[in-house]
């Protein structure tokens, strides 16, 4: 399944879900939100049941919306057996997916203000970038049962709030603290495109999930100018030229190891386009700086490391997340500040779940000199957890983590 | 050459769990493999069917709607194939993409008047 020589569907339908959604979103309202989504989901069985090479639609798109959305007035009629001519009548036969109201759609449900950030960013996730329950708990800390309990919690809000909403044109304007939701929300879209644990997936890196996050900042940029979303484009960019040097013949290639000249240097260009110093700090200001202090540096020498520390320290007062501190505990580390990279280790453990890869593999690099037997148990609890084989290759060849 | 009825099982809870991403591959591994067996010679024709569909049982003929709803399985599609023998069939049979998601495949080889002497 890894490879594709004939890529019949070849454009991806999560894009698909995501325009599918926004569309008939827009056209029946909030209200039939689980009519929707079940619609697209027939639709989208129904295409692998009757396309084949001889019998394909010119639009591929267009026919799913077209099916999909006939569902949905068949599903309407026959909850409430509404004749076919009211409903009709409110729906342009005519009317085609061509009008991508992602973005807006996204806009609008950031404004909520009956649902929480995380709640959002899982709705979202599911139904504008067409990720399931499972691949959702895959790249996140969730569980599949909270994910479920939260999309339902979502959708009963939104309908709530939003019921009549009608979506169709951008806001005029949108605050920061919008944008930023909605920012956050690409952020997370794009971190688990870049770096997939899916085990039906081989390849390291689901390229669409990125290229997806990375157009709709780009027109989030375009329609409101903020700094953060400026930065966050720069962000993107730079981890984006990396994407060519990171597997090579099906192995994934650490940072510090990938041959540099592969990295994409218009990408690199761009994002230090992009890359601008704001008023105020934010935090993908100083990730982009991160990104590219590392892709620039000749030498990964103390200093480099300390600069990183500095760095790090500046983002954990904004965004004092685990993971940030994880970061920060591995930078102390190679900065040879043992005790320091120790002491919040201890910390951060206990705000992680049991059993964290991330930080097993951090605490197992730390560990190497001070305890190797400790250091090689915990390796092998990792080993035993990771399905995906790419992966445990490159932990078995080279015992080390991944940047 | 003989003829094989290849008749797809699929798990109905399965299905329509998968997230787009999934279905987009098992159509392309359909869609795969489906040409192989063309460029093989093995494949005569093969579609997908309708999960609804209508019974007709007994002498005074009692039309009843398909009765696929309650049941976990249905026959989401069938191919036509052909081969010299059974065990090819059974190789070819074993790489169907239905089986990537608790699907089951089942073999009916169509009786020929050849197999019963002249």
């Amino acid at each position: 399944m890894g490879n594709k020589p004939h890529n019949i569907f070849e454009s991806s339908y999560r894009l698909f879900y995501g325009k599918l959604f926004s569309a008939l979103v827009s056209q029946f309202g909030l209200g039939y939100v689980n009519q929707i989504e079940d619609a697209i989901q027939n639709a989208f069985l129904k295409s692998l049941r009757i396309w084949k090479s001889n019998q394909m639609p010119d639009n591929k798109e267009n026919w799913l919306y077209i099916v999909a959305r006939n569902d949905v007035i068949n599903q309407i009629q026959k909850a409430t057996k509404v004749t076919s001519e009211s409903i009709i009548a409110t729906v342009d036969e005519n009317e085609t997916v061509e009008s991508d109201l992602r973005l807006q759609t996204i806009l609008l449900f950031s404004s909520s203000t009956r649902i929480s950030t995380q709640t959002k960013v899982v709705f979202i996730l599911k139904n504008i970038f067409g990720l399931s329950v499972r691949e959702i708990a895959d790249s996140t800390l969730l569980s599949q049962d909270a994910i479920y309990k939260s999309i339902k919690r979502a959708k009963k809000n939104l309908q709530l709030e939003f019921a009549n909403q009608p979506i169709v044109a951008f806001p005029g304007k949108a605050t920061q603290k919008e944008v930023s939701i909605v920012e956050e929300i690409l952020y997370a879209v794009f971190n688990i495109g870049f770096d997939s644990f899916d085990e039906k997936i081989q390849s390291i890196v689901n390229d669409d999930l990125c290229l997806e996050a990375l157009s709709l900042v780009r027109l989030l940029f375009e329609k409101y100018k903020y700094n953060s979303t400026r930065n966050l484009l720069a962000l993107f960019c730079f981890h984006i030229a990396r994407i060519p040097a990171k597997v090579n013949n099906g192995k994934l290639v650490s940072f510090f190891r990938q041959d540099k000249t592969q990295w994409d240097k218009k990408l690199i260009d761009l994002a230090f386009y992009y890359l601008q110093k704001p008023s105020q700090l934010n935090k993908f200001y100083i990730e982009a700086l991160i990104v590219s202090k590392y892709m620039t540096a000749n030498l990964y020498d103390a200093e480099h490391w300390n600069d990183i520390v500095k760095l790090y320290r500046l983002l954990v007062n904004i965004h004092n997340s685990p993971i940030v501190k994880l970061n920060l505990c591995y930078a102390l580390h190679k900065a040879q500040r043992e005790d320091e990279a120790s002491e919040l280790m201890n910390k951060i453990e206990k705000e992680l779940p049991d059993k964290h890869v991330y930080f097993s593999l951090v605490k197992a690099d730390i560990l190497r000199k001070m305890d190797s037997k400790q250091s090689e148990k915990i390796m092998e609890t990792v080993l035993d957890q990771i399905d995906q084989t790419i992966r445990k290759e490159y932990l078995l060849e080279k015992g080390f983590i991944n940047f | 050459m003989k003829k094989f009825l290849l008749l797809l099982h699929e798990d109905i809870e399965k299905m329509s769990s998968l997230s787009p991403l999934e279905m987009e591959e098992l159509g392309n591994a359909h869609f795969a493999w489906a040409n192989k067996l063309a460029e093989s010679g093995h494949l005569i024709s093969g579609d997908g069917l309708h999960e609804d569909g209508v019974l007709i049982a007994g002498k005074h003929s009692v039309v009843k709607d398909g009765p696929y709803l309650e049941s976990k399985e249905v026959i989401g599609g069938y191919y036509l194939l052909q081969a010299t023998n059974l065990n090819i069939i059974v190789e070819i049979a074993k790489e169907c993409p239905c089986h990537l998601w608790g699907g089951t495949t089942e073999i009916r080889p169509v009786m020929d008047m050849e197999e019963y002497g002249q």
